[in-house]
């Protein structure tokens, strides 16, 4: 698949300091996570892809148009939430909204009709008519959001999307990203820290670390384990299982909240669990194929000299 | 809940305007209007418009049925540093009718709109920039097409749309009126500059003060710091001016010492280097040598306060 965002060795200076070193990557339509600890220089990239810092070297494209020379014409074309709690102040949420639609060049009252067609479709209600300085947290990103795909840019960059959200709008939150990308063939590049929300919508992940890229790969192969093997959750005791998947010659590996992972085992043998299950009288709540966690592969990735550093 | 929920629709967004500095300026402008002290002010700014009309309607009237000018004489007296004007009176009151109605308006600007100007800037400029940092809004500005020309100039639009409620346009309300009460039609050829002269002073009063109000805005995220440096520019400014003039008269105990002792010193304030400014834009102030260090002065502020600005504006982006 083409690639929408095309870096070749862009490195970015800060004085003495590298936030960038030689970072080259390819990322595809879909969802992508940016994954990496503190510092690790995701921030300093977006803002490289939106131009908003010149890089100290390398080259780049963002849906086909030049990193730098072009940067207006990204930014036209790209919806950013930032981190940062941030806001306009002294205007209500719709006529932020309206104000940032303006911005990308439209008129007034087109501007408005999209605004509130937008706060619509986030879930913001009579609370779009209050300033934006009396919202919550949770309000806020959610107008932060807003704002990234009210000029329905082809291209969407997230800065911690899900970050001070109660569980409901979290999950919310998920699921209209999940659909902007199926539905509304937008491609979405999130940087977060929270893995779970990577495992659940992300299609690629890029983890960086001291400015470098560690590692590009799509979730689906990151997930794989590298032998086969079956996770399953099982009901009561699990002793005499254990003891009789071992005797039969698999390793068995005990993991969180009761979970077990047979090493050795796809899930085309998966009739034989069932059958020593119940030659045991063990009821077994779960079976699925075993995936990594996504936990492990990041803090494998960023390890420095075989040593977590990040 | 919405009754009737469109969900997310794609979009044509065929951009109609490339002048992104103007919804910024259109924003601030409204956001700037909702006080209730600003629309106070931009009101009270006419009252003195009303005392200055009244000064030409007798000016003019006075040529008419004082060919003496006595009364024209007494209202020139109430106004400050009116010396000189009152000598051309004396000699020819219809051949000083220029000179008389540009020293009125300068007195306009000088003097109540002086004071309203820094108040007013003092009231809307240093949260412009300030209030943007401090909520971090500048990221959500700069992630759209716009860059910091765009954002600069719309900031200082905001300025000087309220600075021309109070200056420009009243003074050129006055100038119109005092062309209507004029009994005669011969004002037209001997005042047609003065709505040129109106605009050279609004623009060395609104440029170098917007400049300078919106460099101490983007120097700091509390606005309360910024306006307190604003006020603290003029006042030490126009104190160490009345002192060092005051002491420079004294030592030279002479009357005519005033003036070149004014001039010297009016570098030290930048209300008094906009006086001799305006004054000259006005034609009242002949002696080049005495103006050209405050036009310098001016320009310079212009220029480091706008490089000052140009630098802070982008600053967050870059760290």
């Amino acid at each position: 698949m083409h690639p929408l965002i095309r870096l070749e060795n862009i490195s970015k200076d800060y004085n003495r300091l590298r936030a960038l070193d030689g970072v080259t990557l390819e990322i595809p339509a879909g969802i992508t996570g940016l994954l990496g600890p503190n510092g690790a220089g995701k921030t300093t990239l977006i803002k490289v892809l939106l131009g908003l810092v010149r890089t100290s070297g390398g080259t780049g494209h963002v849906l086909g148009l030049q990193l730098g020379k072009e940067a207006r014409e990204i930014r036209r074309r790209v919806g950013y939430m930032p981190e940062d709690d941030c806001y306009i102040p002294g205007l209500s949420g719709v006529e932020m909204l309206q104000f940032m639609v303006r911005l990308s060049g439209q008129r007034a009252i087109e501007g408005l009709r999209r605004a509130h067609e937008i706060l619509d479709y986030c879930s913001i209600g009579q609370e779009r008519y209050r300033d934006v300085t009396t919202y919550s947290n949770g309000m806020r990103q959610k107008l932060k959001f807003a704002q990234a795909i009210a000029h329905d840019p082809p291209l969407l960059i997230l800065d911690e999307p899900t970050a001070g959200l109660d569980p409901a709008e979290r999950q919310a939150m998920l699921n209209r990203i999940r659909w902007l990308a199926a539905e509304a063939g937008k491609t979405v590049l999130i940087s977060t820290h929270i893995l779970p929300d990577v495992q659940t919508i992300c299609d690629n992940v890029v983890i960086m670390a001291r400015g470098r890229i560690r590692l590009i790969e799509r979730l689906e192969v990151l997930s794989r384990p590298a032998a086969p093997a079956l996770q399953i959750r099982v009901v009561g005791p699990a002793e005499s299982l254990v003891r009789r998947i071992q005797e039969e010659g698999f390793a068995v590996q005990p993991g969180e909240h009761g979970t077990l992972t047979i090493r050795g085992l796809d899930e085309s043998s998966a009739d034989r669990v069932w059958h020593w299950a119940a030659q045991l009288g063990v009821g077994i709540r779960s079976l699925t194929h075993a995936k990594n966690s996504l936990e492990a592969v990041f803090l494998d990735a960023i390890k420095e000299n075989g040593v977590a550093n990040p | 809940m919405p009754i009737h929920d469109l969900g997310y629709r794609h979009w044509e967004s065929n951009a109609w305007s490339t002048m992104r500095w103007w919804v910024i300026a259109q924003t601030g402008i409204r956001l700037a209007w909702k006080s209730h002290w600003l629309r106070r002010m931009l009101l009270i700014a006419w009252l003195p418009a009303v005392g200055m009309g009244a000064a030409l309607f007798a000016y003019e009237r006075s040529l008419t049925a004082d060919p003496g000018g006595t009364v024209t004489q007494e209202i020139l007296r109430l106004l400050p540093n009116s010396d000189s004007v009152l000598r051309s009176t004396i000699i020819d009151p219809a051949g000083a009718r220029g000179e008389i109605w540009g020293f009125i308006l300068l007195t306009f600007f000088r003097y109540p709109q002086g004071l309203l100007m820094v108040l007013l800037v003092g009231l809307i400029a240093p949260s412009l920039i300030a209030r943007d940092m401090r909520s971090r809004a500048y990221l959500l500005y700069f992630s759209r097409p716009l860059g910091r020309a765009d954002y600069v100039l719309g900031k200082c639009v905001i300025v000087w749309f309220y600075l021309a409620m109070i200056t420009t346009v009243p003074a050129m309300a006055l100038y119109v009126l005092g062309v209507f009460l004029s009994p005669s039609l011969s004002v037209v050829s001997d005042t047609w500059d003065l709505p040129l002269r109106i605009l050279g002073a609004s623009v060395w009063l609104i440029v170098p003060t917007t400049a300078v109000a919106l460099c101490f805005s983007s120097l700091t995220s509390e606005s309360r710091y910024a306006g307190f440096a604003w006020f603290v520019t003029w006042i030490l400014g126009w104190v160490a001016y009345s002192n060092l003039t005051f002491f420079d008269l004294q030592r030279a105990g002479q009357p005519g010492a005033a003036d070149s002792s004014g001039s010297r010193w009016a570098l030290v304030s930048l209300y008094h280097s906009l006086g001799r400014v305006q004054s000259w834009v006005f034609g009242l102030e002949n002696d080049a040598a005495t103006v050209i260090a405050p036009l310098a002065l001016l320009m310079l502020i212009t220029l480091v306060s706008f490089a000052i600005l140009f630098r802070r504006v982008s600053a967050p982006l870059r760290a």
